[in-house]
């Protein structure tokens, strides 16, 4: 008996600090959006109106609609656009690591960064792209009209988090033994054959776990969105995070924005478990 | 009798003059002492910059400045006065319904003990020298027995500017002398420029800090009809009234939204700081928004410079009379201040007769009356636009509204101006603004 608990008890800090800093807060979280708290000294039980109140609002359904579009169009387009930059410059033998890093180089920006700087580049008054444009006689409207907003925001994640899609799947793609590649070269099978049938599905789990990893990323989109257009024009790219953001803090409604924070993580939780049995199902 | 009266009269004046000196304030009584302030990067904080080392030498107070950009401030200053200890002795305060909120949440210090207390405020420190209704915008709950809460340290009222080139070359130097020729001129000068001139900027970013500027075009089209307080326009003698439908204030959201159509095609993305920067760069006709733009647009190196006029909000016929909203920022001193008695030695230096019109100079609007007639002041600032701002002053009243929660009232007023502007017609679009005030009052 005690040989089997010496383990929980090495084990048992770790419980108690992830407990503290993860499931306290988690909890916390989960309990104000039972109540009316708006930061201050008001602080009522309302039992589940909080959650009714927002599951009937037409704007948080606007919000929730943007969040998975975002997410499912930057996903697809990074994931896609990775693994085949990837493929690209997994097969080249000269020039793949200068290209490897500066494909790196937007990675390691930070998401406001990101931002502004695309704000001021896209910028219709003094950015250089809408200037260069209308040189060779476009006109443009990044971030200023409802009908682009939304894809200039994710052509820029794309442009910012491609690089994390493509730097694990090359790993995945260089950690592939190469004898069945060689036995299929010999079979005659083309490079699209291997591509297809050899270097995808053994690299199939690290695919799913980047698919995991920016759907989360991209359904919990904050500092892009807040420093390039602060969910405008209107409502054309307001994202639950930011609507979080300026209910807590705009509204100072803290429960309401606990409890969009609440039935979001409940989303992204079905979604991850969703992901897994995919991934088990397909092995 | 009559020399025993002036001898009685003359004792008690040299016996109590000594005593006026015993209780009077002492400026260097909190000598040591330090004081941490909570600022947004605001010309005020330049000029509170200029006389701080003044500050510094007169009290041996010493402070600390904590700046931040205006887009982090507000959030950061709800942190720092709901903190459990401390962060900030001083507060740069919006005095509007930000204010009334962290009043309500008992988050702020009330001032009046301090502004009466002859040890703690200096004998010349006039607060009536600040027009009442200034004032009044954070003086709390409202009505006999309120208490101060901020004090104003710039006001802004909402006027036009215009860009004198544009005017003179697709207007023929025609000022627009009423609201409608104002909207048909922004449109002359987007049509004849094929568009590369902006015949308006106006805040057109949906969000609820353009809530003053809209009150400001609303109140012209309210005339002098009466503003009732704490509701201010928006509410029919109670908050169960909601009255977004009011024809006048219907035809001010939509006079909003005409200048809107007669700006860039990517107006919903311009706040205050894009609106303005297309006007100092000379890029646009017409703007209205907050006079406080004037000295930006006058300051050295500025492409406007000298080529901005002011003027107040046109009126509604020829001839009539023009009507604005203010807003105005303040200085508060937090409820869980460590060193309250420094702060508001603090407070009170920084907003006297003496060191306003240096700091007003920075801003161009300065809430002291006084302090417009101060050479210190009214000289550095472009004639015309002082002119403008004291034109405004006549009829300007607060746009404040002290609700709890108003942040999201004054978003769906903003939501009615961006449905007039999509297509929605205005009566439509505020009954809906009507329907959704009932629906934040029922949560």
């Amino acid at each position: 008996m005690f040989k089997n608990s010496t383990g929980y008890y090495f084990i048992l800090p770790s419980v108690i600090i992830l407990g503290f800093t993860s499931v306290y807060p988690a909890l916390y979280s989960f309990i104000l959006s039972f109540y009316n708290w708006n930061w201050g000294t008001q602080q009522d039980f309302v039992g589940l109106s909080n959650y009714f109140f927002l599951l009937g609002d037409k704007e948080f359904w606007i919000v929730i609609k943007n969040t998975f579009f975002f997410a499912l169009c930057a996903c697809s387009i990074e994931v896609t656009l990775g693994i085949l930059i990837a493929i690209y410059i997994d097969r080249i033998k000269v020039g793949a690591g200068i290209i490897r890093s500066l494909l790196l180089i937007p990675l390691m920006i930070s998401g406001i960064v990101v931002s502004l700087m695309s704000k001021m580049m896209l910028n219709k008054l003094f950015g250089v792209i809408p200037y260069l444009m209308k040189q060779i006689g476009f006109s443009s409207n990044f971030y200023g009209t409802k009908d682009t907003a939304m894809w200039t925001l994710i052509g820029v994640d794309t442009w910012w988090q491609t690089a994390f899609v493509f730097i694990i799947i090359l790993a995945g793609l260089q950690s592939i033994p190469k004898e069945p590649i060689e036995a299929a070269r010999i079979d005659g099978v083309s490079e699209w054959g291997i591509i297809k049938h050899i270097r995808l599905p053994m690299i199939r789990s690290l695919i799913f776990l980047v698919i995991i990893f920016r759907s989360i990323d991209t359904l919990k989109i904050f500092d892009l969105v807040w420093g390039a257009t602060g969910g405008g024009p209107g409502l054309s790219t307001e994202v639950v995070q930011t609507f979080a953001y300026r209910t807590a803090y705009g509204f100072l409604q803290m429960s309401k924005a606990m409890t969009i924070i609440v039935i979001f993580s409940v989303v992204v939780g079905i979604l991850t478990v969703f992901y897994n049995r995919m991934d088990r199902k397909l092995r | 009798m009559n020399k025993l009266i002036s001898l009685i009269i003359s004792s008690l004046f040299v016996v109590t003059l000594p005593m006026a000196n015993l209780f009077a304030m002492d400026w260097k009584k909190h000598s040591g002492e330090e004081i941490t302030i909570l600022m947004s990067e605001h010309p005020v904080l330049d000029g509170i910059r200029e006389v701080l080392p003044a500050f510094e030498k007169d009290t041996g107070i010493k402070v600390n400045i904590n700046a931040l950009a205006e887009d982090v401030y507000f959030d950061r200053m709800e942190v720092a006065l709901r903190s459990n200890k401390g962060l900030a002795d001083v507060y740069f305060c919006p005095m509007d319904s930000t204010a009334f909120n962290q009043y309500l949440a008992g988050l702020i210090e009330p001032l009046d003990g301090y502004i009466n207390d002859s040890n703690k405020t200096a004998s010349d420190y006039d607060v009536k020298d600040f027009p009442d209704g200034f004032l009044q915008s954070a003086r709390f709950p409202g009505g006999p027995g309120s208490n101060q809460y901020c004090l104003p340290v710039s006001f802004e009222s909402y006027v036009l500017f215009y860009n004198k080139d544009h005017v003179n070359k697709y207007l023929g130097g025609k000022v627009p002398q009423t609201m409608d020729e104002l909207i048909a001129a922004a449109n002359t000068v987007k049509e004849a420029s094929g568009g590369d001139v902006m015949g308006a900027v106006i805040r057109g970013k949906r969000t609820d800090t353009a809530i003053d500027t809209i009150t400001g075009v609303v109140m012209n089209s309210w005339g002098d009809s009466s503003v009732d307080y704490p509701q201010n326009i928006w509410f029919d003698g109670g908050w169960d009234n909601p009255q977004i439908d009011n024809p006048a204030i219907i035809r001010g959201l939509s006079q909003y939204a005409a200048l809107m159509s007669a700006g860039p095609e990517d107006i919903q993305a311009y706040d205050w700081n894009e609106a303005g920067t297309a006007m100092q760069q000379n890029l646009a006709a017409f703007f209205l928004d907050a006079s406080l733009f004037g000295p930006w647009f006058e300051s050295d190196g500025s492409p406007s410079q000298g080529n901005i006029g002011y003027t107040v909000i046109p009126p509604q016929s020829a001839g009539g009379q023009s009507y604005t909203a203010h807003w105005q920022w303040g200085i508060g001193m937090p409820a869980n201040a460590a060193n309250k008695d420094a702060a508001w030695y603090f407070m009170q230096y920084i907003t006297n007769k003496q060191n306003e019109p240096i700091i007003g100079a920075k801003h161009g609007g300065a809430a002291r009356m006084s302090t417009w007639d101060n050479p210190v002041y009214a000289d550095t600032l472009n004639p015309e636009y002082v002119s403008a701002t004291l034109e405004s002053m006549k009829t300007t009243r607060s746009s404040v509204v002290m609700k709890e929660g108003w942040a999201k009232y004054a978003l769906e007023i903003d939501d009615v101006i961006q449905r007039i502007y999509e297509g929605t017609s205005p009566e439509e679009s505020a009954e809906i603004a009507n329907k959704q005030f009932l629906k934040f009052n029922a949560q």
